[in-house]
């Protein structure tokens, strides 16, 4: 029986991986071992064995390339927070700088990027305010702490009151557009907001107008408390119609005119209340406040 | 002697930092099957054993010069030396064309609780084998040995060869189909 008889190709892959058996003489393996060893001894440089561990680590993550990997990241970082730093810390120093110091420029920089940055109106308008009032802060400060002589004094407390009148007259712009915008969406939704706001104050009148022989402690305590609620709320409605923040600006500009800082100052403060109370009676939280002083006025 | 992935690429990497130490741990694993892959090429003991010694030292010499950035596996390394030795060694041997193994290949039937008859009828089957292994394609003969019988991957394979994978298991396919054929062949001469 020869070997293709009883052959199929379990078989034959057997008898091949039998060939494995032939091998290289057991003499030669020994002697060009030590002569290879010897061969590369002469020529190679002498390097330590590593530690297993080691090269299992190195290999997962290649110390170069992890370096390499991290230098940008932590470069780019390092200099965005450097610059975030500087940047946050020089405008905070700036804060209370004056016309003539370093970080004026600064201040200004900073004053206009928050302007740019800003998008609402009204918000841009408050933003002026505030420009406006750092404006007699600093003439206040020039005027009392600068060592300077009179002329150069008095020619940067002239720049720095054109500076004031100059953000007083944009806000004064600005809000005069905003009420024109106001107009036409109150005559576009004239009916809505009233119905809704009439409601909630005829409620409350129902109650004290058909019950006025209720206990008198309630009714004692009632129109305290809705007095004090009210009485903010009256001075907007007297003080906070639509010209008012105009008339504070107005009066902020004579003050500074009469040399009067402080109290252009506080003119400028009235008129950035008025503002937010404007913005604050435009939202429907407003009906409620109204129905309110509506009957706190009833009951007076 | 056989040995992991990892500790193939541990060895590798040591090898890499010219660990000579670590090259002859290597020696000892592959010297055994570079030495068959040679001799079926070359068919000479002789031949085979010099150019065994000559990949080695190659090898090294390569390492030395090169990053070894190319090689994934220090195994592909070493068999494609020992090709290209082949070529050279074929090159400068023009007039010999047909390899014939020797007649005394060094296969030793170590078992010796094998009965005498089995043991005989395995020397006979791997003799036919030698026999009609170096009547194959180079190719052919080629991948066989790498395949079948130094049991080599598909993946270690196409890399050896410079092959596809898909490439690489046709060959193989086609280098079986061709052995059984010639085996069938004389089979029926013998018949």
């Amino acid at each position: 029986m020869t070997i293709y008889n009883r052959m199929n190709d379990k078989d034959l892959l057997k008898k091949l991986n039998n060939l494995k058996t032939i091998k290289p003489d057991d003499n030669f393996k020994k002697n060009y071992r030590e002569l290879l060893y010897a061969q590369i001894s002469a020529g190679a440089t002498v390097n330590k064995s590593e530690s297993n561990l080691r090269i299992i680590w190195e290999s997962i993550m290649p110390g170069k390339v992890f370096i390499n990997m991290v230098k940008p990241v932590w470069i780019t970082s390092l200099a965005s927070v450097l610059i975030l730093v500087i940047g946050v810390g020089g405008v905070y120093a700036s804060k209370n700088s004056k016309p003539g110091d370093s970080l004026y420029i600064a201040k200004i920089i900073s004053e206009k990027a928050q302007f740019v940055m800003t998008f609402n109106e009204k918000d841009k308008a408050k933003l002026g305010l505030e420009f406006a009032t750092n404006r007699a802060k600093e003439i206040t400060q020039v005027l009392e702490e600068s060592k300077e002589s009179e002329d150069k004094k008095g020619a940067k407390v002239e720049q720095l009151s054109q500076d004031f009148k100059k953000e007083i007259s944009q806000v004064k712009n600005r809000l005069t557009t905003i009420k024109k915008a106001e107009n036409k969406n109150n005559q576009n939704k004239e009916e809505e907001p009233e119905v809704f706001g009439a409601n909630l104050g005829k409620d409350d009148q129902r109650m004290e107008i058909s019950e006025p022989v209720k206990p008198a402690a309630k009714q004692e305590i009632l129109p305290e408390v809705k007095l004090e609620l009210a009485a903010p709320v009256i001075a907007t409605t007297t003080e906070g119609s639509l010209n008012s923040p105009d008339k504070a600006l107005e009066e902020a500009e004579k003050m500074l005119d009469e040399k009067n800082y402080d109290g252009a100052i506080d003119k400028i403060e009235e008129a950035k209340q008025i503002i937010n109370q404007e913005s604050e009676n435009l939202e429907p939280v407003k009906g409620e406040v109204k129905g309110v002083s509506e009957t706190a006025t009833s009951t007076n | 002697m056989k040995i992991g992935k990892i500790e193939e690429k541990l060895l590798l990497y040591k090898i890499k930092k010219n660990d000579k130490e670590a090259f002859v741990k290597a020696y000892d694993l592959y010297v055994d099957q570079l030495y068959r892959f040679i001799y079926f090429k070359v068919g000479s003991r002789e031949e085979a054993e010099d150019l065994c010694s000559a990949v080695f030292l190659k090898t090294w010499n390569y390492i030395l010069e090169n990053t070894l950035k190319d090689h994934k596996t220090l195994k592909a390394l070493l068999y494609k030396i020992a090709r290209n030795l082949i070529i050279d060694h074929y090159r400068k041997n023009k007039d010999r064309e047909n390899i014939s193994l020797d007649g005394d290949s060094g296969i030793e039937v170590i078992d010796e609780k094998q009965s005498a008859s089995r043991a005989m009828e395995l020397k006979t089957d791997l003799l036919v084998l030698e026999t009609k292994l170096p009547e194959l394609k180079d190719e052919y003969r080629e991948v066989i040995i790498l395949r079948f019988v130094n049991e080599l991957s598909i993946k270690e394979i196409a890399e050896i060869l410079d092959k596809s994978k898909g490439n690489t298991r046709v060959l193989i396919f086609r280098a079986l189909k061709a052995l059984k054929e010639l085996l069938e062949n004389d089979e029926k001469m013998n018949k």
